[in-house]
């Protein structure tokens, strides 16, 4: 590729974050990855460490100021990856440096990893990939078409709404003329729909975005559509109306004519607001976070400290207590819920996924999450390609052009998720792995799935036709995910979670945070043991153990490192390191 | 087919033993008592029925729903009692403060090893069931109120507190309740026996006999060609806190070995506690030598040492591990103490490890405890859990015995580990490194002899440090030195899921017995006093308990990593406190699912398929038999990874 200058450099040392060990190797930088891999004569017991870097992960790159040992160059990713190589010379670190500010920021969307990356499989194979999640299927599951709720066509063009996907669910009641003055009346013409329906009791799970109320404006249509959505639940005489901003921003919204809902205009509405904190708040506070925990010599008490002074898990608490309120209205009061924050596509998601998350066991399978995401994520369109990449950011016309879209939220969610199956061993069919893998490719453009803002963008993009699913790789390899500890007969008991919310059960996500700092690693992992959990239920297949030995060869191979410990000299506890990790 | 099957089996077992505890707190409670009418072995420490620690608790059996008649039946009986159990006081209309749910009213029964409170005045009944010798404090609050009401407040050693009221007696002369509890929760100030000495409960195993010096130290291969078994210590005349079996440099003789004693303080010389089998390094331990003020010197001692480093043959160096800070070390010259000066001891480097003293601890648990019980302050909890120190000790503790491991393991170096004494710190960081270096330490028994050796064969001063019936609560010698050491162990258990065979219920039941004065393994001081009082004949071990039902306490994930070094990560990032320990009284702490019935599971689980493993392989090993020499070879190898784990 014409924008790298130098393929390979030679003697380049990898310092360790949290110590003064370092290791020295050979850079190559590819037209997809950066890749380091370790010089294998210091040590022949383990195989040579490679590093693979994808271009797409790298948040930023820094050149420090020249030392005595060479030129330090500082890449930071998206998944949370920090390294820090020493390049001897400084006119390799400037090549390096400037192919990768050249290729970290794609101008095309031709130029993303997803467009080039082939599996090698067919086409046939590529479409029954995309195939694996139907969400018109899910809404079936669901119960839905029903007596109440339909669907509608009114935005099989994407006229209505186009952040919005085309297959959307409403009230009977709501006609075509209420939805279109409905859409009229709510930021970004995102009008209420159907997301989840609690089919025991009937009880729906809508979202929108704020409306256009300003200090007084009304909307007759806006109000029908909410008596609309009232009215089809006869559980309940009145619907939840939940803001998920502080109140302070709701009202700040309304000086932009935007704000919220007001109780006296819309009749059988029950306000409330959650108090999430912004998408700016939120990346400051990870910001915070990632520091402390990147501190090299940190104390405990720094530690702790930091930690709670940074607010992360806090703000993760205000998430999930959002979500509880919106299960126990559904399930308990059998209430329907609109949610709502501002444009409807970051807390909103949070919630709303949360929230079904923790009412309907099918969502914690492994398929389950998939649709899920899918369904509140994707399809409801949260701008993955603002919010995780900065490239297209100009098509962004928020914040008078300012391209700080990128926020954490989608990691917000993922580690909302963590923090209940830390609560709940049994109750989730994937362990962390899942959600680390997911993180992983949120980042990675190497899948279709996450690529642009909307349903719509993908669709001009042709990505179905042009890129691979990402849940088609995560079905091929679910065993890698199960959790051991999963009960279906927990699920059957306990179909809806209550979590606690008291500040010990919100903990540090080691894993996901610390994933590439080997020397950060627990020795052991649970991971590993699961996989030899699950070795334990393959064995009871017949056929395949007395059919011999291919498969328990590629099994013994991965958990090599695991066998070779045992055998070779006691020392080497080091090759119970997951290697596959990093 | 088979799969599916098997996991819908477990599934309706699991549904309808949840029914109990899901409903409501009467059926719980009567699950509870079903429970301990039918276990065999008794559960000394039940917690509050609403607490019900899920987690820890075994009290989910598959019991069909009780009716509401049963239930009545239920709470109008007694506990039911151990053998030699007698009810000493019974008292009504007493009201117990929750900090939880609030008051409740209801009767207390005072037997010679528990306290038993039952609340009336719900519909819900509530049990409160918990052993005297939890008890650290019993303090009246308060005269006679208003109201005729008498409060006592109860602090227990288990990191609760607990209250109550009742009214005042008209008969003055009867006393309360609560002095009868006095008498019975400090048998040893009011010169009553301690409960283990009159339960007699027989079990199919024999605690007493898991360890046995000799043989373990010919596990770890000792005599050998440069060290002995000496029998100088026989009758505790060198040193009366050692046990009679010490193992010691070969060329040695007994003689000098009383005069390293002598330099050493309260005679307890350098002796051996593990040898690795490869390179011979040692772990060996003692006390401070008697350096004092004008730095004294023992060639006896310095030769001895030299022997020590002498036995490894692998290394010409010597690390001495001080694990006080190089401070406090100082400063016990002035008391004639001191450490090695490494002039006087040629090859050897001093390593302080700056680990606080009892002291330190015991007020660094005490401020843990107020901030986790009884209400936890949700906005600064890690700021205040912070201010405890607590995990800045274990953080401590861990990292001097993974540099200990270290030298040992890596180093193949011999190390000398000692603290003040030689029996607080030093049997943390000892045990601890040999845990980490043994994976026999890692089973259910190697842990049990770990415990049987280092803690109690060389005289952690149980009695003193838990203070077993003693109602002097403010003695300055109780520390939670040993708790400190489980918690270690804990945190161990975080990082390697896989590595032991014993579970979280496994050490909370330790430390549960260590308190509860019902099994005679943590009494006394040192192996002296309990062969003085006769304890293995006159009481039961607590590992007789354990080992008649090892399936409660064994980690479904254990494999087999016997041939590992286990080299924990000590970074505050992967410390957390014990919530399962520290916060379980706590109902809103309480995790939301009971993973311990799980793990059962999966252990028969686990057992099944092993089963169809070795079926399988037999089946296997036919065919490739009968089907000639082409693939002889494959089938048995492939099997081996899939044999390994399951």
């Amino acid at each position: 590729m014409e924008h790298i200058r130098t393929p390979k450099v030679e003697q380049v040392r990898l310092l360790d974050r949290f110590s003064n060990k370092f290791t020295n190797g050979t850079l190559y930088l590819t037209a997809t990855h950066l890749i380091f891999v370790e010089s294998s004569s210091n040590n022949s017991t383990s195989a040579a460490q490679e590093i693979w870097i994808l271009h797409h992960h790298i948040a930023s790159v820094e050149k420090l100021s020249l030392t005595t040992t060479g030129c330090p160059l500082v890449i930071q990713c998206r998944n949370f990856r920090l390294v820090h190589f020493v390049v001897q010379r400084e006119r390799d670190c400037h090549d390096i440096y400037s192919s990768l500010l050249r290729l970290l920021r794609p101008v095309s969307y031709q130029e993303l990893y997803a467009f080039s990356y082939n599996p090698k499989q067919n086409d046939q194979q590529r479409e029954e990939g995309w195939q694996i999640i139907d969400l018109g299927a899910e809404f079936e599951r669901m119960g839905v078409p029903c007596d109440q709720w339909q669907l509608t066509n009114v935005n099989r063009d994407y006229k209505v709404c186009e952040t919005y996907p085309r297959d959307l669910y409403v009230p009977i009641t709501a006609s075509k003329p209420i939805i279109v003055g409905s859409s009229k009346f709510r930021s970004k013409g995102r009008f209420p729909v159907l997301t989840y329906f609690y089919q025991e009791k009937k009880a729906a799970v809508c979202r929108c975005s704020q409306p256009l109320s300003g200090f007084s404006a009304r909307c007759l249509e806006d109000e029908s559509m909410l008596q609309a959505i009232s009215k089809a639940n006869h559980n309940s005489r009145f619907v939840y109306v939940m803001d998920t901003r502080p109140k302070l921003n709701a009202l700040a919204n309304r000086a932009a004519g935007k704000g919220y809902e007001n109780e006296d205009n819309y009749s059988n509405i029950r306000f409330q607001f959650v108090g999430i904190e912004n998408i700016h708040v939120m990346r400051t506070s990870l910001q915070k976070l990632l520091e402390v925990i990147g501190t090299r010599s940190l104390s405990m008490s720094d530690h702790l400290v930091g930690l709670e002074s940074c607010g992360w898990l806090r703000h993760i608490k205000a998430v999930i207590d959002a979500a509880i309120f919106l299960s126990k209205a559904v399930t308990v009061e059998g209430a329907s819920v609109l949610v709502h924050c501002s444009d409807g596509w970051d807390r909103t998601s949070q919630v709303c996924s949360l929230g079904a998350l923790l009412m309907d066991p099918y969502y914690r399978t492994i398929k389950g999450f998939m649709v899920l995401i899918e369904k509140d994520w994707i399809s409801f369109g949260h701008k993955f390609a603002d919010s995780v990449y900065t490239i297209y950011s100009t098509w962004c016309d928020q914040l008078d052009g300012d391209p700080k879209e990128v926020s954490p939220i989608f990691t917000q969610f993922l580690e909302g998720v963590w923090q209940l199956t830390e609560q709940f061993p049994q109750a989730f069919e994937f362990s962390e792995w899942f959600l680390l893998q997911i993180h992983e490719h949120v980042h990675s453009c190497q899948y279709g799935n996450f690529l642009g803002n909307n349903q719509r963008q993908r669709e001009d993009l042709r990505m179905r036709e042009r890129t691979h699913s990402l849940w088609a790789y995560l079905m091929s390899e679910k065993q890698n995910y199960l959790n051991p500890f999963y009960s279906l007969a927990y699920s059957e008991t306990h179909p809806v979670l209550e979590p606690s919310t008291l500040p010990y059960h919100f903990k540090f996500w080691r894993n996901m945070y610390h994933q590439f700092d080997r020397s950060m690693h627990p020795r052991q992992s649970i991971l590993k043991t699961e996989e030899v959990g699950e070795e334990a239920t393959e064995s009871t297949d017949t056929e395949r153990k007395v059919e011999g030995s291919s498969g328990s060869e590629s099994r013994k191979q991965s958990y090599g490192d695991v066998c070779v410990a045992r055998g070779s000299c006691r020392s080497v506890c080091d090759n119970l390191l997951f290697t596959q990790w990093s | 087919m088979e799969k599916s099957g098997s996991v819908d089996s477990l599934g309706s077992k699991r549904s309808s033993s949840r029914q109990p505890s899901v409903d409501s707190l009467s059926s719980t409670s009567t699950s509870r008592s079903d429970r301990s009418a039918q276990a065999k072995p008794p559960f000394a420490m039940s917690s509050d029925s609403v607490a019900a620690s899920a987690e820890l608790s075994p009290e989910f059996r598959v019991k069909p729903k009780p009716t509401a008649k049963q239930v009545l039946r239920d709470s109008d009986k007694e506990p039911q009692l151990l053998p030699n159990e007698t009810v000493q006081d019974y008292a009504q209309d007493v009201t117990y403060f929750c900090p939880f749910i609030g008051a409740l009213r209801g009767t207390v029964i005072v037997t010679n090893y528990r306290l038993f409170f039952r609340s009336m005045d719900r519909e819900l009944p509530f049990v409160l069931d918990m052993p005297l010798g939890v008890v650290s404090r019993v303090e009246k609050i308060g005269s006679a109120s208003n109201r005729g009401d008498v409060s006592y407040g109860l602090v227990c050693k288990d990191i609760r507190n607990l209250r109550f009221a009742h009214k005042q007696m008209e008969d003055t002369l009867r006393k309360s309740i609560f002095e009868v509890l006095v008498k019975f929760a400090f048998p040893v100030s009011n010169g009553l026996q301690i409960f283990a000495f009159e339960y007699g409960q027989v079990f199919p195993e024999n605690g007493w006999k898991v360890y046995d010096a000799l043989s373990e130290y010919k596990r770890q291969g000792i005599p050998n060609e440069s060290w002995r078994i000496t029998k100088v210590n026989d009758h505790y005349e060198v040193c009366d806190t050692y046990p009679s079996t010490l193992a010691v440099p070969v060329n040695i003789p007994d003689e000098e070995l009383k005069r390293v004693a002598a330099f050493r303080a309260k005679g307890r010389m350098p002796v051996l506690s593990w040898i690795h089998p490869e390179s011979q390094a040692t772990v060996t331990r003692c006390s401070q030598p008697m350096v004092g003020v004008n730095g004294k010197r023992s060639k006896e001692d310095e030769k001895y040492l030299q022997a020590i480093m002498d036995a490894n043959a692998q290394s010409h160096k010597l690390f001495i591990f001080d694990a006080r800070p190089s401070v406090n070390a100082a400063a016990n010259k002035m008391k004639g103490g001191g450490y090695e000066s490494e002039d006087a001891y040629q090859n050897a480097e001093l390593v302080f490890l700056d680990i606080h003293n009892i002291h330190v601890m015991r007020e660094s648990l005490r401020k843990l405890k107020d901030v986790v019980y009884p209400n936890i302050e949700d906005s600064h909890w890690l700021s205040n859990l912070e201010s405890t120190h607590w995990l800045e000790h274990i953080k401590l503790i861990l990292a001097g015995a993974l540099r200990i491991a270290d030298k040992v393991e890596s180093g193949k170096t011999s190390v000398v580990v000692h603290c003040s004494d030689g029996w607080d710190r030093t049997g943390q960081l000892t045990s601890l490194a040999m845990l980490m270096l043994d994976g026999y330490y890692r089973t259910i028994y190697g842990f049990e002899v770990l415990l049987e050796k280092e803690w109690l064969s060389f005289g952690h001063r149980f009695q003193l440090r838990i203070g077993h019936g003693d109602k002097n609560h403010t003695d300055a010698d109780r520390s939670p030195v040993f708790i400190q050491f489980i918690d270690c162990v804990w945190q161990l258990t975080r990082q390697f899921p896989a590595a032991f065979e014993f579970n979280e219920y496994f050490l909370v039941t330790i430390l549960d017995h260590l308190y509860s004065c019902l099994f005679g393994t943590f009494l006394c001081n040192s192996e002296q006093q309990r062969l003085k009082e006769e304890i293995p004949k006159r009481t039961v071990s607590v590992w007789s308990y354990i080992n008649s039902q090892l399936e409660e306490f064994t980690n479904p994930l254990y494999v087999n990593y016997s041939n590992h070094v286990l080299f924990p990560v000590v970074s505050l990032r992967h410390l957390e406190l014990w919530v399962g320990y520290y916060i379980r009284w706590n109902p809103r702490m309480r995790p939301q699912e009971p993973v311990h019935q799980r793990h059962k599971e999966l252990l028969a689980k686990r057992a099944e398929l092993q089963k169809r493993v070795d079926e399988l392989q037999r089946e296997v090993t036919n065919r490739s038999a009968s089907s000639l020499s082409e693939h002889a070879g494959s089938p048995t190898r492939s099997i081996t990874p899939v044999q390994t784990f399951v």
